[in-house]
């Protein structure tokens, strides 16, 4: 990076944070600070949803998944769309009436104040790790390939964040969002400009997409019906609606955005406009990725991404054999190149002979191709001792780096950053809120004024902050515990979204079925985790259901033992 | 007077009054279905056309 993408980085990030300081201040009492006084318009709303669920992950992996494993993964969205309808029906206008702070505070209306507690306690567990996740996970990445001291750029990029959402609660939040939603927008289509130039002059858009194609890269749907492919049409309608239920209906960090809305109509609005961009703009970032997998058929990609790891281990004692290979795939990759560049020639002139002679050609190079990557991946696995090891999260960034012209390439580190700093922020302002209206106001001091709440509010923000940075140091220490904690979300995610199902949808069920069946639910949670070889993903639709199943007979017995 | 000032505030922030456009949510759940079905069916389409 030079001192002109250094210079826009830098303008980005500090434009953001004044922004947001500025267009926080006024929050003088809880209704302000927590919920921006319920009166953010429907397009606001859209873009804070957006950007809350859009983390800096989203942008650098998103790419390298289409890359890797081709454009299927946009399936995983189907199920959004249906979400938010339900959503708007139910849920919202539920809020809304109620004019509740958090998704919690609606359990005590229909439920009890254990019940509310319960769920509240296990979102903090949850989020609170993830805000610290979503701070590392970028921060490991930027580090590793932009050369940055990790241990900074985590402080830096928190810090940053709890100036604003501390400064200016969810107004802050809400509206700083706008903007990185503004720069992240700008840098992908910049991003995606530039792959399209890159390609060779003869190398048309259309003949990108066709290579791709036979190359496996657009298969962005599979009608087939099998419970062990991860993206298919079906698991992502089924699978992805039940989730986006679950995260757009009980996690604070997403229910906060839509209730600043103005109205049920602006909540609404903002709902079902992300449900009308999001599936398009996901569609959008996996092309990307797809077109850098084109480019990458012309000029010989690195074996491998990461390039800690891959010079870690040419400096090994597996270094001569790693060399060997890489020497191998080099030379794989170029005569790939050759083929691709024939397949195209071939495309051109109409030439059907060829062009099937030229794709049984590319095929087998394909596959060797791989069979290599395969060779190198497993020497590195063996070197690093981790069976986790990939590059997937690299190959954007990677390619970005090298790449892009300068000014872009400061625009789009300031997009990845800006990223993480949205989701942080909607995080911490969920986690003060929660702790502040579930925990504290009801349970510790329930006769404090407006202002007491209000700075408990601030310092929470900030300790939460703080408790995020801390854990951010201390992922980068232990790197299994990145896995711990997407396990440990998924223990609890369906419990929560359980408890919330039988609220909206079994009338009869009552407050202390619920909490025992949630209690219950949990124990068989974690008996699945403990004694059994069940998938973690899994975890959640167990939980969930758990609840519904027991809450209806423990619901039976309570009450004939009342009446008894 | 200031409870007379909040209640009023909640009304209207609890109203449902139509959306903006198509008249009903109703109409508007429809577009939301349609623009999915529409995306389906377009990455149905480029899917078979770049295999």
């Amino acid at each position: 990076m030079n001192t002109i993408d250094w210079t826009i980085l830098i303008a980005s990030l500090v434009f953001i944070v004044t922004y947001g300081v500025w267009k926080g201040r006024g929050s003088k009492n809880i209704n302000g600070y927590l919920m921006a006084n319920r009166n953010i318009r429907w397009y606001i709303v859209a873009l804070s949803v957006m950007a809350t669920q859009a983390s800096a992950i989203t942008f650098l992996s998103t790419p390298g998944q289409a890359y890797s494993d081709g454009m299927r993964f946009v399936q995983f969205y189907f199920g959004l769309p249906l979400a938010m309808i339900v959503l708007s029906v139910t849920v919202i206008p539920i809020f809304h009436k109620l004019n509740v702070y958090t998704a919690y505070e609606y359990l005590e209306n229909r439920f009890d104040m254990k019940t509310r507690g319960l769920a509240a306690v296990l979102f903090l567990i949850q989020r609170g790790f993830a805000a610290g996740l979503t701070i590392y996970a970028p921060s490991i990445i930027l580090s590793t390939l932009l050369g940055w001291n990790i241990y900074m750029t985590n402080l830096t990029i928190g810090v940053m964040v709890i100036i604003y959402t501390a400064s200016g609660g969810s107004k802050a939040v809400s509206w700083t969002q706008t903007q990185q939603m503004i720069i992240i927008m700008c840098a992908m289509a910049g991003a995606f400009y530039m792959i399209i130039h890159l390609l060779p002059q003869n190398v048309s858009f259309t003949d990108a997409l066709y290579v791709a194609g036979k190359m496996g890269k657009l298969n962005a749907i599979d009608f087939s019906f099998d419970l062990t492919n991860r993206y298919s049409f079906w698991s992502g309608m089924i699978g992805g609606f039940f989730l986006m239920l679950s995260y757009f209906g009980t996690d604070q960090s997403q229910v906060q955005r839509y209730l600043t809305g103005k109205s049920i109509t602006h909540s609404r609005l903002g709902l079902l406009a992300n449900g009308l961009v999001k599936v398009p703009m996901q569609f959008f970032i996996l092309l990307l990725g797809a077109m850098v997998f084109v480019f990458y058929q012309f000029t010989a990609p690195p074996m491998f991404f990461n390039t800690v790891e891959s010079q870690g281990v040419r400096d090994s004692r597996y270094g001569q054999e790693y060399r060997a290979i890489e020497q191998q795939y080099d030379t794989a990759s170029r005569v790939k190149a050759e083929l691709v560049k024939k397949l195209v020639d071939a495309r051109h002139r109409s030439d059907k002979a060829e062009l099937s002679r030229v794709e049984e050609l590319l095929d087998r190079a394909e596959e060797k191709a791989s069979a290599l990557k395969a060779k190198g991946v497993a020497l590195i696995r063996k070197y690093a001792d981790n069976e986790d090891v990939g590059d997937t999260n690299y190959i954007f960034l990677s390619f970005v780096l090298k790449y892009m012209p300068v000014g872009l390439l400061g625009l789009i580190i300031a997009a990845i950053v800006a990223a993480s700093m949205s989701s942080t922020s909607s995080e911490l302002n969920a986690l003060a809120s929660t702790t502040v209206v579930d925990i504290y106001k009801r349970m510790v001091k329930k006769d404090g004024s407006d202002r007491h709440y209000l700075v408990a509010s601030k310092l929470l923000t900030v300790a939460w902050g703080i408790f995020a940075i801390v854990f951010a140091q201390y992922a980068n220490r232990l790197g299994t515990l990145v896995e711990a904690v997407n396990i440990l979300g998924s223990l609890f995610y369906g419990t929560i979204l359980g408890i919330f199902i039988v609220s909206f949808y079994i009338k009869s069920v009552r407050g202390a079925a619920t909490f025992y069946a949630a209690i219950l639910a949990e124990v068989g949670v974690v008996y699945c985790f403990l004694f059994t070889d069940i998938s973690f993903l899994w975890y959640n639709v167990v939980g969930c259901l758990l609840v519904v199943i027991f809450s209806i007979p423990i619901n039976r017995f309570l009450l004939k033992r009342k009446k008894n | 007077m200031k409870k007379i000032e909040n209640d009023s505030v909640n009304d209207e922030q609890n109203h449902e009054e139509p959306p903006p456009i198509l008249k009903s949510w109703k109409n508007l759940y429809i577009l939301v279905l349609g623009n999915l079905l529409l995306w389906i069916t377009l990455f149905a389409i480029f899917t078979w056309t770049f295999k």
